[in-house]
């Protein structure tokens, strides 16, 4: 009996996978989805190489500091993709125009610097709306930085020199050392590949998403076109029960995942060559996939259980996007936020969610909390396993058939 | 038909009520072994929901219905389904569609592929069932459906307008393949637009409308009843008789 059963949970996964394989636009637009982040990526440089954003450096004043300080402006400037720096001799001190940052040095700025009390004073125009200007602007406070340090070196040289004492400049500036040391959550010292694994889980986390995105798709629209294309009103009549139903159109959905995470794991792999990533060894690989697995069953259950309750086409792609658009800000939260340091109320609310889950057991075995891995692995395998539930609950024939 | 005492189906006063919508019935309704039962009314009668009915697919809210002397719920595989769409999926091949419907039936591979070869027999389709079903013509798609169901060998057929949409020769094809089955023992249930093929094809008729059941009986003596020249008008003055 149970025999028979699987071979129609079989039979209903092997039919959907078929149709889905076949379906050459979708697989094509899976490809492309799938590279559309490091696309994102190349175009953005690639773009940015071809812009030439113009830095201006307005000399006011022409003593040696203020030679300087262009000096290491133009240097700072110097292969920074897409900005283009020109010093302009100019006695109205103001921006000239085409240019996104214009740096001015104003007279006496030479005679200032070399004072022990008087300010340095320099003035920055920024063209507002434009991210070359953001840009460069970070170049250009660096660069200001550095010199700023350079003087007030030099100044405290000097005093000391007055005072007739030796100090090391170095420390009056910076009196303050910072030795810092990465830990563990227990406290203990991480190693570089600690550290690693623990920058690799939030980034396998994040990557989950992209692997539950087309299953989510692919159950809803098999099961929105059975409705629609009448083959629902066959299948009802048939001897499959609501349970193998739901298995069938899950593990459908999660071949869907399966071709869409092969692709994603290639365009992963291209990414991390390119950024020399570290950290995911075999362990977190593992992990990382049995917690995909689990991510995906509730993917694919909480679709087919609203997709079951909510007739029509249009309804199926609303309903997609909110269960996708849940994942993804789950996924995205745990990228900037600490959930275990959340208030109660706020953390109880997430733990309902299962995706929460997902991304804390991933994280929780990278820090080599292994109990509390496990411990989220079981809730989400029972969250699964009680969306599963709830949507053989749902399952009735008349609710794969078009209304007439 | 081993296992299956007459009637095949029993309509015994069946209401479907909708929350919004019509009600239909209550439907009072017999097909035996050997016959051919047409139900004919006009769209929103309430043909299919009868037929959603007496498959399961919708409960009965009052009355009962009986395949083979079960509820249609615990009648799975007693009845076979040819409905009005040509319900397909176009990415699977003729033979894939009935490999995959023969498993579902089956629930065993060796079992499923003795099915579908007997199937892909009925259905006359030759090498075409190799092809892609969503470049069969409507008719090719009817007849994929329909050999699978006669493949079945189920007591009960239902047919939800077999041959609507087809071209002559391939609804002349379609309706000898119904009263095959009718001859060979099958309580045949279907519903159509065409009076003439009614008229020719089926034992007898029932016509309905508002979701209640108007008049039924054999054609000729539907004809006689109300002394029309064809079904058409004996369905229009059933009707007629009835507001």
């Amino acid at each position: 009996m149970a025999e028979r059963a699987l071979d129609r949970v079989a039979a209903l996964a092997w039919k959907d996978a078929l149709e889905l394989l076949r379906d050459r636009r979708s697989l094509a637009l899976m490809v492309v989805s799938a590279f559309l982040f490091p696309l994102l990526g190349v175009l953005v440089t690639g773009l940015q190489r071809q812009q030439a954003a113009v830095v201006a450096v307005v000399l006011c004043d022409h003593g040696e500091a203020a030679e300087k300080l262009a000096g290491l402006i133009t240097d700072a400037l110097e292969g920074a993709p897409g900005l283009r720096v020109v010093v302009v001799n100019a006695s109205g001190c103001r921006a000239p125009e085409g240019a996104v940052l214009a740096v001015a040095v104003p007279p006496g700025f030479s005679v200032n610097a070399s004072s022990l009390g008087k300010p340095v004073i320099i003035k920055l125009y920024k063209v507002i709306g434009s991210p070359a200007a953001d840009t460069a602007e970070a170049y250009v406070s660096a660069a200001l930085q550095r010199f700023s340090q350079s003087l007030a070196r030099e100044r405290v040289e000097r005093l000391a020199k007055l005072a007739g004492v030796h100090v090391d400049p170095g420390v009056v500036l910076s009196p303050l050392r910072l030795v810092s040391e990465e830990v563990t959550p227990s406290g203990a010292q991480a190693s570089p590949i600690e550290a690693a694994r623990a920058r690799a889980a939030r980034f396998l986390a994040f990557a989950v998403f992209f692997v539950l995105n087309p299953a989510a798709i692919a159950v809803a629209d098999s099961i929105s076109r059975e409705r629609e294309s009448g083959t629902g009103e066959l299948l009802a009549v048939t001897p499959l029960r609501g349970w193998e139903f739901v298995a069938g159109k899950a593990i459908g959905g999660t071949v869907a995942a399966l071709v869409a995470g092969g692709v994603d794991a290639v365009a992963a792999l291209a990414y991390g060559f390119a950024t020399g990533f570290q950290g995911a060894d075999a362990g977190l690989i593992a992990v990382h996939v049995v917690e995909t697995m689990l991510a995906i069953v509730v993917t694919a259950s909480l679709t087919i259980l609203a997709t079951l309750l909510v007739p029509g086409q249009r309804a199926a792609t609303l309903i997609t996007s909110t269960i996708t658009g849940l994942a993804m800000m789950i996924f995205f939260s745990v990228l900037f936020i600490d959930i275990k340091s959340l208030p109660a109320g706020i953390k109880a609310l997430l733990y309902l969610v299962p995706y929460t889950h997902t991304a804390l057991a991933i994280e929780s075995y990278a820090l080599g909390d292994v109990a509390a891995a496990l411990l989220h692995t079981l809730v989400l395998a029972v969250l699964s396993v009680a969306a599963l539930a709830a949507a053989v609950k749902a399952y009735r024939p008349d609710r794969l058939v078009k209304r007439s | 038909m081993a296992g299956c005492d007459d009637p095949v189906l029993l309509v015994d006063g069946a209401v479907k009520r909708f929350r919004r919508g019509p009600v239909v019935g209550p439907l009072w309704l017999r097909v035996s072994r050997g016959e051919l039962v047409a139900l004919i009314g006009p769209n929103g009668a309430g043909k299919t929901t009868t037929m959603r009915m007496i498959l399961g697919i919708y409960p009965v809210d009052d009355g009962r219905i009986l395949v083979c002397g079960e509820p249609p719920g615990r009648a799975r595989g007693r009845a076979a389904f040819v409905p009005e769409e040509t319900a397909i999926y176009p990415r699977l091949t003729g033979w894939e569609h009935l490999v995959f419907y023969s498993r579902l039936y089956t629930g065993s591979r060796r079992e499923a592929l003795q099915l579908a070869e007997r199937a892909a027999g009925l259905t006359g389709l030759g090498k075409a069932l190799h092809r892609k079903a969503g470049e069969y013509s409507k008719g090719m798609k009817r007849r994929l459906l329909l050999g699978f169901a006669l493949a079945l060998e189920t007591p009960l057929l239902l047919l939800d307008e077999p041959t609507s949409g087809l071209d002559v020769e391939a609804a002349v094809r379609i309706r000898s393949l119904i009263r095959n089955a009718a001859d060979s023992g099958r309580a045949v249930l279907m519903t159509s637009h065409n009076m003439l093929e009614v008229e020719r094809l089926a034992d007898r008729v029932v016509f309905i409308a508002s979701g209640r059941v108007v008049d039924e009986g054999a054609p000729r003596s539907l004809l006689e009843k109300y002394g029309a020249r064809d079904l058409e008008e004996a369905f229009v003055k059933a009707v007629a008789g009835h507001r």
